[in-house]
């Protein structure tokens, strides 16, 4: 089935995009993420146009095209080498078993962000169709794990490529926040850097070689950046976000110049590591579709969003 | 024995020709689909089809747009408030005027400049200014007048917040029509052409597309950097892939009767972007046509090695599922099979 972005119509001048990361998602997963943030937007929520980006069939093609992931799974003992083991490191693994192919597949990550430019056009279109100019549009976004990584490619090409026709001061598109929870933006730089020799790497925006930054556009001398509120959330637990058992890894975690950066204390989560170790191995039981997201798991992604519901309706309502 | 020459020798004439047929008709599927749609070389054809584009563009014109800005300059009295992109707004609106494109609606107006690539536009900058005229004919130079004047319209302190904060959001909302119809048409033709991206890599990566062996895995992956296999600077994805293996499952005749025979196979695979062929059958309208050259043992026979004996060389072409062969060497030969891997990764 062709790939379709998803279309409504706008309640009032506000949209919000959910981009879910690592996982065999599709139509209908991640309602309970969709109730929770309906429950903290409270009688806001009615306003909002809500989307959820769904790539995870695009994956698939190249999946079962090449069985890449599993050959690449096969090499992990290679490429993971140096990286803490362990408890963290079988959640490394797994990860970037999950995040690699589509970077090495230039065609896989091309695909994916073509996708989201496309849900992008689709959502600014929905907005001027119920009245809104994309300049008075209020648009936001909340994405988790790997959906932090296509959200930054994508957003980089819309800020960098006027045939999108979502460039910030050509075209007025911007975006009122961009919350990243457990990005691995820096994780996947620092990886990939390691063995850049195989990375097709052109027009990746997460290998730049000035470093990671907020996407913008350069225009009579002013450089205007696309998102007005660039937040990164992460936990002191979470691998995927740059911490490794409350410390701070500088190579995997993403920080980018001007971005609200929040670090969850999570302590409280798991009494000890061992706990830690068993939430993780439940959380990667079942590859087939989306992690369990059980409040203890400090990659959960509603974990993160109920954590931060009152910080999250301010910066939607603002 | 002689009646089995006969026969074989009509089979094999009879099979060169078909192929012979095919491999003209492959030669004229690169001009058809270059015609028809975007190539791996970056121009974007499906831009300027005005196909999929569901905006109000066409019940505006250039003219239009560009007496409407300068009607909200002058009521908002943008000069004053901010000089500099007031200015400049009217330098780029002099231009568009006197650029012969006023009869233009702002539909075609978002064709041409949605059909710009990104080389003409980095040329076109760096050359900065040429003559007004150009615009009528230098796509590239029209893109980029009308771009500053976008700028001049979205920029912050530009002629929209002079606007909403002067004239209030709605009489802001009926000068800037025109720009807003001129951009719902541009997203619309980005809209198809993304959509129209999808379609090829969902043809090329997708259900029913060539499944790839080890060899041919790791040989694709090798090629994304050469033009053609892997995406291009726009995102479109080369329409060329490998054919790397071995194939066990050739059928021919030998004395009469049906064999089986085996060959190492090499070629190219071109995937037809074209939507009239991706059909009702693959066989009929297949997504994808491969040619190249396959060596063969001396005997027929499955799992043969192709070094064994004296080697016999020849062509071959797969036609969706379908594959033909032609195989030389003293006895020349056809043969046809399936397409589908028979051990799944392997071969």
């Amino acid at each position: 089935m062709s790939y379709a972005p998803q279309s409504q119509e706008w309640r009032s001048d506000r949209a919000l995009l959910l981009v879910h990361g690592v996982g065999n998602a599709a139509p209908g997963d991640y309602r309970i993420l969709h109730e929770r943030i309906r429950e903290i937007l409270g009688d806001s929520a009615k306003d909002f146009a809500i989307y959820q980006l769904y790539y995870d069939s695009i994956n698939d093609w190249f999946t079962e095209k090449t069985e890449l992931r599993e050959r690449i799974d096969s090499m992990l003992g290679i490429v993971s080498e140096g990286v803490p083991r362990g408890t963290i490191g079988d959640l490394l693994s797994e990860f970037i078993g999950d995040v690699l192919w589509p970077v090495l597949s230039q065609a896989a990550r091309t695909a994916v962000r073509e996708a989201y430019l496309a849900q992008l056009k689709q959502i600014v279109l929905d907005g001027i169709a119920s009245g809104h100019r994309p300049k008075r549009q209020k648009l936001s976004i909340v994405c988790h794990s790997l959906g932090c990584f296509h959200t930054y490619e994508a957003l980089h090409a819309a800020a960098s490529d006027p045939s999108h026709g979502l460039q910030p001061a050509t075209h007025g598109v911007r975006f009122k926040n961009v919350v990243y929870m457990a990005s691995p933006v820096q994780l996947i730089r620092s990886v990939a850097s390691r063995i850049s020799g195989l990375v097709p790497s052109h027009r990746m925006a997460t290998l730049d070689p000035e470093g990671l930054r907020l996407p913008g556009e350069d225009a009579l001398g002013m450089r205007i950046e696309s998102v007005d509120n660039w937040i990164s959330i992460t936990g002191s637990l979470d691998p995927i976000g740059g911490f490794f058992l409350r410390r701070k890894a500088q190579w995997a975690y993403m920080a980018v110049t001007g971005q609200l950066s929040i670090v969850d204390p999570q302590d409280g989560l798991v009494h000890d590591d061992e706990e830690l170790r068993v939430v993780f191995a439940k959380s990667l039981e079942n590859q087939e579709r989306p992690p369990e997201v059980e409040d203890k798991n400090p990659h959960s992604w509603v974990g993160y969003v109920v954590r931060h519901a009152p910080s999250l309706k301010a910066w939607m309502t603002a | 024995m002689r009646t089995a020459h006969i026969v074989n020798g009509r089979i094999q004439r009879i099979a060169t020709a078909f192929v012979l047929a095919l491999l003209a008709f492959v030669a004229t599927i690169g001009s058809t689909s270059r015609a028809s749609a975007a190539d791996s070389n970056g121009s974007n054809g499906t831009s300027t089809s005005g196909s999929g584009t569901n905006g109000h563009g066409d019940e505006y014109t250039v003219a239009d747009l560009t007496g409407t800005l300068a009607t909200a300059a002058l009521e908002s009295d943008f000069a004053s408030a901010n000089p500099t992109l007031s200015d400049t707004l009217a330098f780029y609106l002099r231009r568009l005027d006197e650029g012969g494109v006023g009869d233009l609606t702002l539909k075609q107006l978002a064709g041409e400049v949605q059909a710009v690539d990104w080389r003409s536009r980095l040329r076109w900058r760096q050359d900065d200014y040429r003559a007004p005229f150009a615009l009528r004919t230098e796509p590239a130079a029209l893109e980029d007048v009308v771009r500053k004047i976008l700028l001049t319209v979205n920029l912050p302190g530009g002629l929209d917040d002079h606007l909403v904060d002067t004239v209030g959001p709605e009489r802001a909302a009926e000068l800037l029509d025109p720009v807003v119809q001129y951009h719902e048409e541009l997203l619309h033709l980005s809209l198809a052409e993304s959509l129209e991206k999808l379609r090829r890599y969902q043809i090329k990566y997708g259900p029913g597309s060539a499944r790839l062996n080890v060899a041919e895995t790791f040989l694709s992956y090798g090629s994304q950097w050469i033009p053609g296999f892997g995406p291009n600077q726009n995102g479109w994805p080369g329409p060329f892939e490998w054919v790397l293996g071995y194939n066990s499952t050739l059928v021919t005749t030998q004395d009469e009767e049906l064999t089986l025979t085996s060959a190492a196979q090499i070629g190219i695979r071109r995937y037809v972007w074209s939507p009239r062929w991706p059909g009702i059958t693959n066989l009929i309208r297949p997504r994808s046509i491969a040619v190249g050259g396959l060596v063969a043992g001396e005997k027929n026979g499955p799992f043969i090695w192709p070094g064994r004996g004296d080697s016999r060389y020849g062509g071959f072409l797969v036609w969706g599922p379908i594959q033909f062969a032609y195989l030389g060497g003293d006895d020349p030969t056809v043969a046809i099979a399936h397409t589908i891997q028979l051990i799944p990764g392997l071969f």
